[in-house]
C-alpha cells in the first residue's frame, strides 16, 4: 500500500493512499457512491468538484475520476442534475452571432471576469470562448468546446446568467452542421445493386477471404 | 502533479532501445491459433454453462450465469396492475442507442418516454473516443465495410443485420452531421477518414477522440429541445408483461430514493448497453459506472434468446499503470497515428491494427513468453510509445489529458498497455427492426448480438447505436399505432425458477466493507 494521505470529504478525515484517484478514496474508505459517477474516462462530468488546494490555499475544480489526492485535500461534489438545455431543434442552429443570439441572447452580457475559465475542471479557456461567440468567430468558440463536459460549473459561477456550456455546444453544432450541409460526400449515394448483396450474403467464408484479398 | 513509481528499469532499456523493426507478419491460421490460445473468450476457466432459460447448455462467464439466472429484486408484494404512467415508447436508456431511438420515435409521433439509471448521456457512447466507421472515402463502399467486419467478427456475423449496419453508415454520418456533430476535417474542409483496426480502406470518422462525446452532446441536446420527457435516476428492474407474453411496460427502481415507478408502453426499448463494470473473470474494464448488463438480464428472464453471450472484446490498449487508471483507455486511433506496441526487449511483436482479438491475444502471448513487462502490483503489460507520432497531444486530447493528470507525457514517454474489457459482442437476439423473440420488445445498440459477429472492429460500436437506434425508434413507433396498451403483469416471473443474486445489480459494489481497507 502506497503512503497514507489524509482528505477532507463531507465533513469526515479519510484515510487515503497516495496514488489513488479522489473516487477510490471514497470507494477504498466505504463510500457508497451513486449521483456523482459516470463515465469514469474523464468525459461525462458526473463527478466534478472543488477542492482546495493544500499547497496554496486555493479553490480549484477537477473531476474526482481524474483528481489525485494528496495530504490535506479538502474535496466536495458540484455535480449538478437537472442543468440547463436547449429548447430549440437543431433547425435553430445558424453558425453566426444572430443565430447564437436567437437561442442564447443573454450571451452577450459577459463582462470578462474569467470566473468560468477559472472554475474549469477541462482547463478551457470559456470566457475565451465566449467572447470569441460574441464577435461570430463561432468556429473558435466550437474549437474551444470540444472537451466540454458540461459540468455547468461555469454557469454557476457566471454573475450575469450565461451558460457557457451550452453557448460552446451552441457553437460546435452550429457549424458541424453547416459543414455537413455544404459537404457533397455526405449527400445521399445511391445503394449497391441488389445482386451484389444477394452474393454477399451466400458467399462462403473462403470465397469472401479470397475477395478480400484483391 | 503526483508522479507515480513506474517500472523503472524496464522503462530505461525501452528508452535505450533502437527504433524497432517491424513485426513479424501473421498469417489468417495463426492469428486464429493465437486467438484461441490467449484470447479470454476461448478458454474454459471462468465459465459455467446456463442452466435456464433459451440459452441453457451453453457456457457463460460465471458471473454473468449467475446474474442471467438471477431472482428479480423487485418486492415480492409488488403490485403491477396499476401502472404509474403510460405511453408509447418506453425507451430504457439514456446512451446512444437510447437517446437515438426516443428521438426518431418522437419525430414519427409517438409519446415518447426515457428511463436512464444515472443521468441522461451517461454510457458508454460519450467516452467513445476513437470514431465511426461509414464508406464515404474514394474506393470504399459499404461492400468493402461488410467485408471487414465479416472477417474481423470470423464470419459469425449476422450477415442481415451486418448488411443493414454498413448500408445506413453513410447517412448515419450524415445525419448526425444535421445535429450537429462536428467532423474531423482536413484544412481544405475535407473529412478526414483514418484507418482502424481490421479496415481496408479508411473509414473511421472522428471529433479528435471526443468523438463520443461530440455525439452525445448533440444527442441529447436534440432530444431536451424535442421536450422528450427523461426520468434520470430510474433504472428498469424488471419488464411487464401480458398474460400471453407480450412485453408492456417496466417497473423502474429510484436509484437514490428507493421505491418503484410502473410504467405501461404499447412498445418497450432495451438501450441499456453493455455488461464492462460486471469485471467478468476479474478484468478491468473500460466502461462507465452504470455498465452493468442489466437489460440483457431482464430480457433473459422475460424469455429472449442470446446470441454469442460469451463473447466480450478486450481492447488491446488499456492502460495498466498506474492502477489510478488501471482499465481506462488508450484509443486505437494512437496505434493508427502510428504508436507501436512494443515488449519488454523493445521489439514490436505484432501489426498494431490487426482486429483487436488478435492484437489483445498477441499482447497476452507476449506475456506468457516472458516478455511483457511485470507490473509493481502483478500482471504484465507492455508498452504502447507514441513519442515518435506528430502532434499526439493536439490529436488525442482526451488520452493525453488523462495521462497528463497522473504525470505521463505521451509525447515523451511510453504507457504500459494490457487488454481491458470493453465491449459485448454478443446479446439479446434481434432482428433489423431491433424486434427481440418477445411481442412488444425492441433492442438497439450494444445490448444486441450477431452484427459484430464474436469480435467487433473499431468504429461499428458508435454507427451501430446511432443507426440501430433510428432504425428502431421508427420500427417502435409505426408498431406502436397499431397496438393497444396491454394487461400489465409478472406473469412470466411465474414460470422463472432463477436462484441466483438478485438481478439485475445496476452498479458496482466498489465501497469497501468496515475494516477492509
Amino acid at each position: 500500500m502506497n503512503e497514507p494521505v489524509t482528505i477532507h470529504f463531507r465533513g469526515e478525515t479519510i484515510t487515503a493512499h497516495r496514488g489513488e484517484t479522489l473516487l477510490q478514496a471514497l470507494w477504498n474508505s466505504g463510500h457508497h457512491l451513486i449521483d456523482h459517477v459516470g463515465c469514469l474516462g474523464g468525459a461525462c462530468g458526473a463527478c466534478s468538484g472543488t477542492f482546495t488546494d493544500p499547497a496554496t490555499g486555493e479553490p480549484r475544480s477537477a473531476l474526482a475520476c481524474q483528481l489525485m489526492v494528496r495530504d490535506g485535500l479538502h474535496f466536495r461534489f458540484t455535480t449538478l442534475t437537472e442543468l440547463p438545455a436547449p429548447t430549440y431543434r437543431s433547425d435553430a442552429l445558424r453558425p453566426d452571432l444572430a443565430g447564437l443570439l436567437a437561442c442564447h441572447p443573454e450571451t452577450v452580457r459577459c463582462r470578462s471576469c474569467e470566473a468560468c475559465t477559472l472554475v474549469c475542471p477541462q482547463q478551457i479557456d470559456v470566457m475565451g470562448a465566449v467572447l470569441a461567440a460574441i464577435q461570430g468567430r463561432l468556429a473558435a468558440t466550437a474549437e474551444h468546446g470540444l472537451s466540454c463536459v458540461s459540468c455547468g460549473l461555469c454557469m454557476v459561477v457566471c454573475e450575469v446568467g450565461i451558460a457557457p456550456q451550452l453557448v460552446m455546444a451552441f457553437a460546435r453544432r452550429s457549424v458541424g452542421a453547416a459543414e455537413t450541409a455544404a459537404d457533397p460526400t455526405l449527400a445521399a449515394r445511391p445503394p449497391l445493386p441488389e445482386a451484389r448483396w444477394a452474393e454477399l450474403l451466400a458467399a462462403t467464408p473462403e470465397a469472401l477471404l479470397a475477395e478480400g484479398e484483391e | 502533479m503526483t508522479r507515480v513509481a513506474f517500472p523503472d528499469a524496464d522503462l530505461a532499456t525501452l528508452l535505450a532501445a533502437e527504433p524497432p523493426q517491424a513485426p513479424p507478419p501473421l498469417d489468417l491460421a495463426t492469428r486464429e491459433e493465437l486467438v484461441h490460445h490467449y484470447h479470454p473468450d476461448y478458454q474454459p476457466a471462468g465459465k459455467r454453462a446456463l442452466t435456464l432459460g433459451g440459452n441453457r447448455g451453453e457456457p457463460v462467464p460465471a458471473r454473468l450465469a449467475d446474474l442471467l439466472e438471477g431472482r428479480p429484486r423487485i418486492p415480492t408484494d409488488l403490485d403491477p396492475a396499476t401502472p404509474d404512467r403510460r405511453c408509447d415508447v418506453l425507451v430504457i436508456g439514456g446512451g446512444g442507442a437510447g437517446v437515438t431511438a426516443a428521438l426518431t420515435a418522437h419525430d414519427a409521433g409517438a409519446d415518447c418516454l426515457v428511463a436512464t439509471k444515472l443521468r441522461l448521456g451517461d454510457s458508454n457512447t460519450i467516452m467513445a473516443e476513437g470514431g465511426m466507421q461509414a464508406a464515404l472515402a474514394d474506393g470504399d463502399d459499404p461492400a468493402h465495410h461488410f467485408l471487414d467486419a465479416l472477417r474481423g467478427g470470423h464470419f459469425a456475423n449476422d450477415r442481415t443485420l451486418l448488411r443493414a449496419l454498413v448500408e445506413a453508415a453513410p447517412a448515419t454520418a450524415a445525419w448526425l452531421g444535421a445535429l450537429g456533430v462536428r467532423w474531423d476535417r482536413d484544412d481544405a474542409g475535407h473529412l478526414v477518414t483514418r484507418h482502424g483496426g481490421g479496415t481496408s480502406r479508411p473509414r473511421l470518422l472522428a471529433c479528435a477522440d471526443y468523438t463520443g462525446l461530440d455525439i452525445m452532446r448533440a444527442l441529447t441536446a436534440e432530444l431536451r429541445g424535442a421536450g422528450v420527457p427523461v426520468i434520470e435516476f430510474h433504472p428498469a428492474v424488471e419488464l411487464l408483461t401480458d398474460r400471453a407474453g407480450r412485453v408492456t411496460g417496466a417497473v423502474l427502481e429510484d436509484l437514490r430514493h428507493g421505491g418503484h415507478t410502473l410504467v405501461a408502453a404499447r412498445q418497450v426499448i432495451l438501450a441499456t448497453g453493455g455488461a464492462g463494470r460486471l469485471h467478468l473473470g476479474g478484468a478491468p474494464t473500460s466502461n462507465h459506472y452504470g455498465a452493468t448488463g442489466d437489460g440483457l438480464i431482464l430480457a433473459y428472464r422475460a424469455g429472449c434468446g442470446l446470441i454469442h453471450p460469451e463473447s466480450f472484446q478486450f481492447h488491446p490498449t488499456g492502460i495498466a499503470y498506474p492502477p489510478a487508471l488501471s482499465g481506462a483507455l488508450i484509443t486505437e486511433g494512437v496505434r493508427s497515428a502510428g504508436a507501436w506496441l512494443r515488449n519488454r526487449h523493445g521489439e514490436r511483436f505484432v501489426d498494431e491494427l490487426l482486429p483487436r482479438d488478435v492484437v489483445a491475444a498477441a499482447l497476452l502471448a507476449e506475456c506468457a513468453a516472458g516478455r511483457g513487462v511485470a507490473l509493481p502490483g502483478g500482471g504484465h503489460a507492455v508498452w504502447l510509445d507514441a513519442r515518435h507520432v506528430a502532434g499526439v497531444a493536439q490529436h488525442f486530447p482526451a488520452v493525453w489529458t488523462k495521462l497528463s493528470r497522473v504525470g505521463i507525457d505521451l509525447q515523451t514517454t511510453p504507457v504500459l498497455t494490457a487488454p481491458t474489457l470493453h465491449y459485448q459482442n454478443g446479446g439479446v437476439r434481434v432482428d433489423v427492426a431491433g424486434q427481440t423473440d418477445l411481442p412488444g420488445l425492441r433492442a438497439c445498440g450494444e445490448i444486441t448480438g450477431g452484427a459484430h459477429g464474436t469480435n467487433r472492429l473499431m468504429g461499428n460500436a458508435l454507427l451501430e447505436v446511432v443507426a440501430t437506434g433510428r432504425r428502431v425508434g421508427q420500427a417502435a413507433a409505426t408498431a406502436a399505432r397499431e397496438s393497444d396498451q396491454g394487461e400489465t403483469t409478472l406473469h412470466h416471473l411465474a414460470e422463472w425458477n432463477g436462484s441466483g443474486p438478485p438481478a439485475p445489480v445496476l452498479l458496482p459494489d466498489y465501497a469497501a466493507s468496515p475494516g477492509e481497507a
